[in-house]
C-alpha cells in the first residue's frame, strides 16, 4: 500500500496499472492512496483520491481491465459516457481511453491476461466466450455485483493488515480461482446489459492527441496546428474535448502544460532549478501569471514545490513513498 | 469365524473409514456435533450392517469388487438418495460391482446392508430362484412385495438386535448358519419380484461426470478446489456441473466445495501447531478471505470457532487399539 501526496508520484504508480496519464482539475492538495496485489495471473488494485483527475487509459494488447467504483462517490466518466451505480466497466485489449472523475473518487480494479479469461469463460460457461473488444459497461446481476465488491474489498483488505498472507502460494491461487468465478459470473452474455462508451473514431481521434501532445511537451501548439495534424475541425476537437476530458482543448492543453510544469520543479528534472526556468520550459512566459494559476490549481505556490523537493533531496520515488511489501 | 461388533462413533472420519466392504468417505453438512452407530455381523458367507446417523451429510463410496451388496432404509425418515436416486423404505438398492457413487442424506437415516461373495449368489441364482441375482451392471432399484420386504426388515433388525445383546449367539457357528440361511431366503425372496426401476439415461450422464468430479478431488486430497479449475478439469460447464451436484450432493458445487475447504482447514487448524500457523494464515489457504464470516461459519458447523480448535492440544486419533481391531479385515 502507498500513500501519496504528490500527483506525480500516484500518476508512476498508475503507470504500472496503465494508466498513461494524470491530469489533475481538481484544486486543492492532492492526497491519494493506491493499494496494488499482484497474484500469479491476476493483479488487483483499489485507490482513493481526492481530487478530480482526467487519466488517459491504456490497457495492454493481452489484457483486460475490470473497473468499478467503491463506495458512493460520485461516478466517473468513461470515454464520455457517465458510469451509472451497479456498473462495472471492461476495458477490452489494445485500448485507450479517457476516465476523468468530478471530485473524490474511491475505485477498485481487476486485470486479467485475456487468454486466461477466455479459457475460464469457455470452461465455465460451456460455451465461446467473447472478450468485448472496446470499453464497455456491465451490468451484473446485484447479487454477483456484490460478491466481486466484497471479494476485491477482503484481499485488498488483507494486503493492508497482513500482506504476507498473499504471500503464500496455496492462498493466491484461492483468491484468484474465487475472483474470476466472481469476475466471470458478472459478465453476462445478454446485450441488454451493455453500454458501449464512445466511438472507435472518437476513441481514436482522442489517442492521437495525447500522442500529438506527448510528442511535444514543450511547445505551446496552436488549435490550426492540432487540427491540421489530426485531420478534424476545430468543433469536432472541441465537443469531443468536453464530453471525454471535461475542458476544451485549449484549457486542456494549458492543464498539461502546468502538470509538466509541476513534475519538472519536483523532480528536479532537466536541471531546473528556479521556477522561472519551469515556467520558460513549459512557455509561460509571465512568472507572476504563472504562479497565480499553479496556486490556484495545486494549492500552493510553485516555490513551495521547489522547496519541498529540495528538502526531500533528489527524486527518489521509493523513499517517499511509504511502501509495505506485499 | 462368525463375529459382531457395535460402535458408537463421534467422529465421521473414523465411522466412514469402519464401514464395511467399501471405501466410504463422508463429508458432515449439517451443523451440531456426530454421532453415529453402526452394527456389523459377520456371518460364514453373507455380511451385514447397520447404521444410524444424526446429521445430514454426503459420503461418497467405493464398493469393492466381489461381492454383491443391496441396501434399503431400515427406517422411514429424511432424504437418503444415492446418486441423485431417493431411497424409499419399500425398495431395495441392488449395487452394481464396484460402484462408486455419491450418497447423501438430508436427516438422521437409519439404513442397513447386506452383502455376499459374487459366486455365492451366482449359484444362489441358479438353485434357488432361477434368475440372474449377481450384481446388476448399472445399479438398479426395485420394489419388493410389501410382505417379503417387511420380513427382511425384521429378520435384518432381529439379527442386529442378536449383535447388541447376545454378540455370544452369533458368535455361535451353528446359529450363525441358522441366521445366514434366514437371511438369504429373506433377500433372495425380494429379488423374484421384479418391479425395477430403471435409472435414467440422464443419471447415467450425471454420474459420469460426477466420478470425474469424485476423481478430481480424490487426486487433490489436501488441497482447496474452486469452480472455475474443476470446470476446466472436468471439462463440463458451470450450470451442467450445478445441475449434477445439486441433484447428488444436494448442494451447488460452490457450497460443496466450500465445506470441503472448510473440512480442510479444520484439519491444518487441528493439526498445526499453535505456534507455527495463525487462524489467518490457514483461513487464506483455504479461500477464506472474510474472517468474520469465516469464524462465524465455521462455529456454526463445528461449534467452537477456530481459535479454539487451534489452540486444543493434539490428540492421537489413529493410533486408537479398539478401533483398529474394529477396523480389522
Amino acid at each position: 500500500m502507498s500513500v501519496f501526496s504528490e500527483p506525480d508520484d500516484f500518476e508512476a504508480a498508475l503507470g504500472e496499472e496503465g494508466c498513461l496519464g494524470l491530469l489533475i482539475t481538481g484544486r486543492g492538495l492532492f492526497r491519494a492512496r493506491l493499494t496494488q496485489i499482484a497474484l500469479h495471473r491476476l493483479r488487483l488494485s483499489a485507490a482513493e483520491e481526492q481530487l478530480s483527475r482526467i487519466g488517459f487509459i491504456v490497457v495492454p494488447a493481452d489484457m483486460v481491465l475490470m473497473w468499478f467504483p467503491i463506495g458512493g462517490a460520485p461516478s466517473p466518466v468513461w470515454g464520455g459516457v457517465g458510469m451509472r451505480a451497479g456498473e462495472i466497466m471492461i476495458v477490452g485489449p489494445g485500448q485507450r481511453l479517457h476516465a476523468r472523475t468530478a471530485g473524490p473518487c474511491r475505485w477498485g480494479a481487476i486485470w486479467l491476461p485475456v487468454e486466461e479469461l477466455i479459457r475460464y469463460g469457455r470452461a465455465l460457461t460451456g460455451a465461446p466466450f467473447g472478450v468485448p473488444s472496446v470499453a464497455q459497461y456491465r451490468r451484473p446481476a446485484p447479487a454477483n455485483g456484490t460478491h466481486l465488491h466484497h471479494l476485491h474489498a477482503a484481499a485488498i483488505r488483507m494486503a493492508q493488515i497482513r500482506p504476507q498472507a498473499l504471500v503464500d502460494a496455496e492462498a493466491a491461487h484461492g483468491l484468484e480461482q474465487q475472483l474470476i468465478h466472481a469476475l466471470i459470473k458478472c459478465l453476462p452474455a445478454g446485450v441488454e446489459d451493455k453500454r458501449v462508451t464512445a466511438t472507435d473514431r472518437c476513441q481514436d481521434i482522442l489517442s492521437r492527441f495525447e500522442d500529438l501532445l506527448k510528442a511535444q511537451p514543450n511547445r505551446n501548439l496552436h488549435m490550426a496546428e492540432i487540427c491540421a495534424a489530426l485531420s478534424v475541425s476545430d468543433h469536432l476537437l472541441r465537443s469531443l474535448c468536453l464530453e471525454h476530458l471535461g475542458l476544451g482543448p485549449t484549457a486542456y492543453i494549458r492543464v498539461r502544460r502546468m502538470s509538466l510544469a509541476r513534475r519538472d520543479l519536483w523532480r528536479g528534472n532537466h536541471g531546473v532549478a528556479s521556477v522561472s526556468g519551469a515556467a520558460r520550459r513549459h512557455g509561460f512566459h509571465d512568472g507572476g501569471r504563472f504562479a497565480a494559476s499553479y496556486r490556484e490549481l495545486f494549492g500552493e505556490l510553485p516555490s513551495v514545490t521547489l522547496r519541498r523537493s529540495l528538502r526531500a533531496g533528489t527524486a527518489d520515488l521509493a523513499r517517499r513513498r511509504m511502501h509495505l511489501p506485499v | 469365524m462368525p463375529s459382531s461388533a457395535v460402535r458408537e462413533f463421534t467422529d465421521s472420519d473414523d465411522y466412514a473409514a469402519t464401514i464395511r466392504a467399501t471405501r466410504a468417505e463422508m463429508t458432515v453438512t449439517g451443523r451440531g456435533h456426530f454421532a453415529a452407530k453402526l452394527i456389523r455381523i459377520d456371518l460364514h458367507r453373507l455380511w451385514m450392517q447397520r447404521f444410524s446417523e444424526n446429521l445430514p451429510r454426503i459420503g461418497h463410496s467405493a464398493n469393492v469388487r466381489g461381492r454383491a451388496i443391496i441396501s434399503f432404509r431400515t427406517q422411514p425418515g429424511p432424504d437418503l438418495l444415492w446418486s441423485g436416486v431417493e431411497m424409499l423404505p419399500t425398495d431395495i438398492t441392488r449395487h452394481s460391482e464396484g460402484q462408486e457413487a455419491y450418497q447423501r442424506s438430508s436427516g438422521s437415516p437409519r439404513w442397513g446392508a447386506m452383502s455376499l461373495p459374487v459366486e455365492d449368489v451366482a449359484l444362489l441364482g441358479e438353485t434357488i430362484v432361477g434368475c440372474d441375482l449377481t450384481p446388476p451392471k448399472d445399479t438398479k432399484t426395485l420394489t419388493p412385495r410389501a410382505s417379503t420386504m417387511a420380513k427382511l426388515q425384521r429378520l435384518h433388525a432381529a439379527a442386529a438386535q442378536l449383535a447388541e445383546d447376545a454378540p455370544a449367539v452369533i458368535a455361535n457357528p451353528e446359529a450363525a448358519r441358522a441366521l445366514e440361511q434366514a437371511l438369504i431366503e429373506a433377500m433372495t425372496a425380494c429379488f423374484d419380484h421384479r418391479e425395477v426401476r430403471e435409472d435414467r439415461a440422464a443419471l447415467r450422464q450425471h454420474a459420469l461426470i460426477m466420478r470425474r468430479f469424485r476423481s478430481a478431488t480424490e487426486e487433490n486430497p489436501d488441497q482447496p478446489l474452486y469452480v472455475p479449475e474443476l470446470c476446466k478439469m472436468i471439462g463440463v460447464s458451470d450450470r451442467t456441473l450445478r445441475a449434477c451436484c445439486q441433484e447428488q450432493l444436494g448442494m451447488s458445487p460452490k457450497r460443496y466445495l466450500l465445506l470441503r475447504r472448510m473440512h480442510l482447514a479444520r484439519r491444518a487448524l487441528r493439526d498445526g501447531a499453535p505456534t507455527a500457523a495463525t487462524v489467518t494464515e490457514i483461513a487464506t489457504r483455504y479461500g477464506f478471505w472474510q474472517f468474520g464470516r469465516f469464524a462465524g461459519e465455521y462455529r456454526a458447523i463445528f461449534g467452537e470457532l477456530p481459535s479454539a480448535t487451534l489452540g486444543r492440544p493434539r490428540v492421537q486419533r489413529r493410533a486408537e487399539p479398539a478401533l483398529a481391531e474394529f477396523c480389522r479385515n
